[in-house]
């Protein structure tokens, strides 16, 4: 609770043929953290006893499946989507998850069934996916002829003239109105006569052209075209009228697009046919891979497998029965204490109603394993410095409200969500609290009820100095907390020496101020004495900084009063605003309506993010540092994770 | 209407206030938001971290706005009739308006922080926290300049 879980050293030795079994019990139990063998085989005593052991048979074709899985997974989802929800159902009202009842699969079951049923699908599916593809492709090709068609739709001439014939050019193009006199022109210079040219109008002033030249003149006539702004359109392989050969292409898009439905049923059933089998096998093999992968970090003997990892201290005793039932007794099972330089793997445990605020923990990083859990000291702190910043009774009831919807609606099924909904709901509990008894409800639009006004007992748009002293005080008490954790926690270690050196002198510092200014002058000066050693001895030249950082530490909480005074600054002028409307007559009562509940939101969601925001940094950055050591690395136990698979 | 001088003088601090600390937040504000488009082009799913992330530089703008209205409210411009303060305490709130709108410059600091954790974020998601914890010290300096103004405003009796 106030510490990780304690872990033990755990290290099995089973005979290689039961080894199978012994990790798929490691993985149903989840409670062992696998650690690499191969970082201790250089040791003398070890390194001629063990080899690393074999890497999987079966992992380059469990991969190979994988991918083939996804594969086909892929384009069922491409011809015949799963609905998905939108984001604020998702978060709010989500329909339970997908279940698939199953029995449990593994091994070369596994491996074989996956094999037959990707054969299936693929001889069902391989045929129809190459001819969407080629549909798709003549799609294509006849859309781009459907646009140029469209540029010269009116033309009268037969498209199988276009082109080149024995001893003529046929070119067809488009035109701007003004350029065709100039066209003209330069084909008469650049040909000596030897030309046709046809036009036809189209509406936005751009004309079919149609140019016969000589053969031998097509390179210069093109060449003159061009420069004078004409589009070539390319049409060949057409006949008829561009009228008519568009007849026959919408004629042939219509044939394919049937063809392409067609095809798309097939898919569309084969899809509903096998998806939830090879959704619930990709979860089997993503089991079966981490079995079979955990392997590289096992070391051999002639034939014994050797096991070694992490566990927590409570969950020794069924693991060593569940190996020992796994593999009939042959096996030798040994738990030792962690040593100095370990890497243990950090389990936090803190009660359920505290549970949700790791969340906050694991944002700045998770404590090394000797270090203190600083989650349930969080709570406290991090709900009174919120309700603070965000001074506002009507306020906590919206974060109350919004929580309780999280919890109620996406956090049934995402734990993310959850713990985002409870953190919200307590928020907005303590805000209600500290609100009522700052009178802000709204700002002070609730004080024209009585019973409100009764509750307040402080007001902190008035009595700002004494909300600035609250805050600094609130301060004080907390990094004095902090001092005292770090205090503690190294005497627990039994590290006096940085017990007494490390931020100890603050703790004599105070009474030495208090005794000093309250006339009891020698005993004051006896604490500054132990003070001042205390200080000097631990961090010598450094020891000025330490007094002004911890001058800085305390004035850093009078943000508490800031943003308070913000919150409630911010409601005022809501008020104000609103009730200018208000005064305005019947369109500014409507008007008035609007600002005060959008303004009212605008200042919860502004201030409600700052509380959050500033409220943690007050943690991080002034509490942690007096006592938090950061960096131990995520326990990471070999596990099996069915979201869609429901094991009968 | 006639105004006294120490009323103007108070109003030209609100309007410093308002007007310093918009700049300010707008252009940190903006700069988090160039670096927020880039970050949901490549990953659209992003959006949440990189809204709020955007969003850090803002509260400067609402100190200069809670610093100009303080002393609207508290000269009577806002909500009634402009009281008869004299020349001192209009210099006063003028004061007030300045540390505030001074203080804000630090959401300049603060949008390019931000813009990096966006940076950050798109590159490794777990780091979301931290980024908002980086740019979030930067408001330090803000938050102690309204702390000021509000004392220069309730020990002037402006407030």
């Amino acid at each position: 609770m106030l510490r990780p879980v304690r872990m033990k050293k755990i290290q099995i030795l089973a005979l290689e043929d039961y080894r199978y079994e012994a990790v798929k019990r490691l993985q149903e139990l989840g409670t062992v953290h696998l650690t690499d063998y191969s970082e201790q085989l250089s040791g003398p005593v070890l390194g001629d006893l063990l080899r690393p052991h074999p890497v999987s048979a079966t992992i380059r074709k469990i991969a190979a499946q994988n991918i083939a899985v996804n594969r086909l997974l892929d384009l069922f989802e491409r011809y015949d989507p799963e609905p998905k929800e939108s984001f604020i159902k998702e978060v709010f009202a989500p329909s339970p998850p997908k279940r698939l009842e199953s029995r449990e699969m593994y091994g070369s079951e596994l491996i074989e069934t996956v094999d037959v049923s990707i054969e299936k699908i693929e001889r069902e599916t391989k045929g129809t996916v190459k001819e969407l593809e080629r549909i798709e492709e003549e799609i294509v090709e006849l859309k781009r002829v459907q646009g140029l068609l469209e540029l010269v739709l009116p033309l009268e001439a037969d498209l199988e003239d276009i082109g080149e014939s024995e001893f003529l050019s046929v070119l067809l193009g488009i035109a701007e109105k003004e350029e065709i006199d100039t066209i003209r022109g330069r084909l008469e210079e650049v040909t000596g006569g030897d030309f046709y040219l046809g036009t036809s109008e189209l509406p936005s002033n751009r004309w079919i052209t149609l140019v016969i030249c000589l053969k031998e003149q097509q390179a210069l006539a093109l060449a003159s075209l061009r420069r004078l702004n004409w589009e070539r359109v390319e049409l060949e392989g057409q006949r008829g009228r561009p009228r008519e050969a568009m007849a026959s292409v919408d004629h042939r898009l219509e044939a394919l697009t049937e063809e392409k439905v067609r095809h798309e049923g097939v898919i569309v059933g084969v899809a509903r046919k096998w998806r939830d089998e090879l959704q619930k096998y990709r979860e089997f093999l993503s089991a079966e891979r981490q079995r079979e992968e955990s392997q590289n970090k096992f070391a051999s003997m002639e034939h014994v497998v050797v096991i070694a990892g992490w566990i927590p201290e409570n969950r020794f005793l069924q693991a060593e029965r569940d190996i020992r039932e796994v593999t009939h007794g042959a096996c030798v099972v040994e738990a030792s204490d962690p040593e100095e330089g370990d890497n243990v793997p950090v389990l936090l445990k803190n009660p359920r109603v505290f549970r949700s605020f790791e969340l906050l923990t694991r944002l700045y990083g998770l404590p090394a394993y000797n270090g203190v859990d600083p989650t349930l000291f969080l709570v406290p702190g991090f709900l009174l410095f919120f309700s603070i910043m965000l001074t506002d009774a009507l306020y906590g009831v919206i974060a109350l409200v919004l929580g309780l919807l999280l919890i109620r609606g996406g956090g049934r099924y995402n734990q993310g969500i959850r713990d985002g909904g409870v953190i919200l709901f307590s928020a907005g509990a303590a805000t209600i609290v500290i609100g009522a008894l700052s009178g802000g409800w709204f700002g002070s639009f609730g004080l024209r009820l009585s019973m409100l006004e009764a509750m307040q007992v402080f007001d902190p748009m008035l009595q700002v100095t004494a909300f600035l002293v609250i805050a600094l005080g609130v301060g004080l008490v907390h990094v004095n907390t902090g001092v005292v954790i770090n205090v503690v926690d190294n005497l627990k270690r039994r590290q006096l020496w940085k017990a007494f050196t490390g931020n100890l002198w603050f703790l004599f510092a105070q009474p030495a101020i208090v005794l000093y200014l309250s006339g009891y002058k020698v005993a004051g000066l006896a604490f500054m004495v132990l003070s001042l050693v205390s200080l000097l001895m631990g961090h010598k030249a450094m020891a000025m900084f330490q007094v002004t950082g911890f001058m800085g530490d305390i004035l850093s909480y009078a943000r508490l009063m800031a943003l308070g005074l913000c919150t409630t600054g911010i409601a005022m002028t809501v008020n104000v605003l609103a009730a200018m409307l208000y005064a305005l007559g019947t369109i500014g009562v409507l008007l008035a309506i609007v600002v005060f509940f959008v303004g009212h939101l605008f200042n919860f969601v502004i201030n409600a993010m700052g509380a959050f925001v500033h409220g943690l940094r007050l943690h991080y950055v002034e509490f942690f540092t007096k006592f938090y050591q950061s960096g131990g690395a995520e326990f990471t136990p070999l596990t099996r994770n069915y979201e869609v698979a429901k094991i009968t | 209407m006639e105004l006294s001088m120490g009323v103007v003088l108070a109003i030209i601090g609100a309007a410093i206030s308002m007007g310093v600390a918009a700049i300010s937040a707008g252009v940190g504000v903006g700069l988090a938001g160039v670096a927020g488009a880039g970050v949901i082009s490549e990953d659209p799913k992003k959006f949440g971290p990189v809204l709020v992330l955007q969003a850090l530089p803002q509260t400067q703008g609402i100190y200069g706005f809670l610093g100009a209205v303080l002393i609207l409210i508290g000269v009577g411009v806002l909500g009634g009739a402009a009281k008869e303060i004299p020349l001192g305490m209009g210099y006063a709130a003028l004061g007030g308006g300045i540390v505030i709108g001074l203080s804000s410059f630090t959401a300049i600091a603060q949008g390019a922080i931000a813009a990096s954790g966006m940076g950050a974020v798109a590159k490794r998601a777990e780091t979301f926290g931290q980024a908002v914890v980086l740019a979030v010290m930067a408001e330090t300096f803000a938050i102690f300049g309204l702390l000021i103004a509000i004392l220069i405003f309730v020990g002037t009796k402006v407030m």
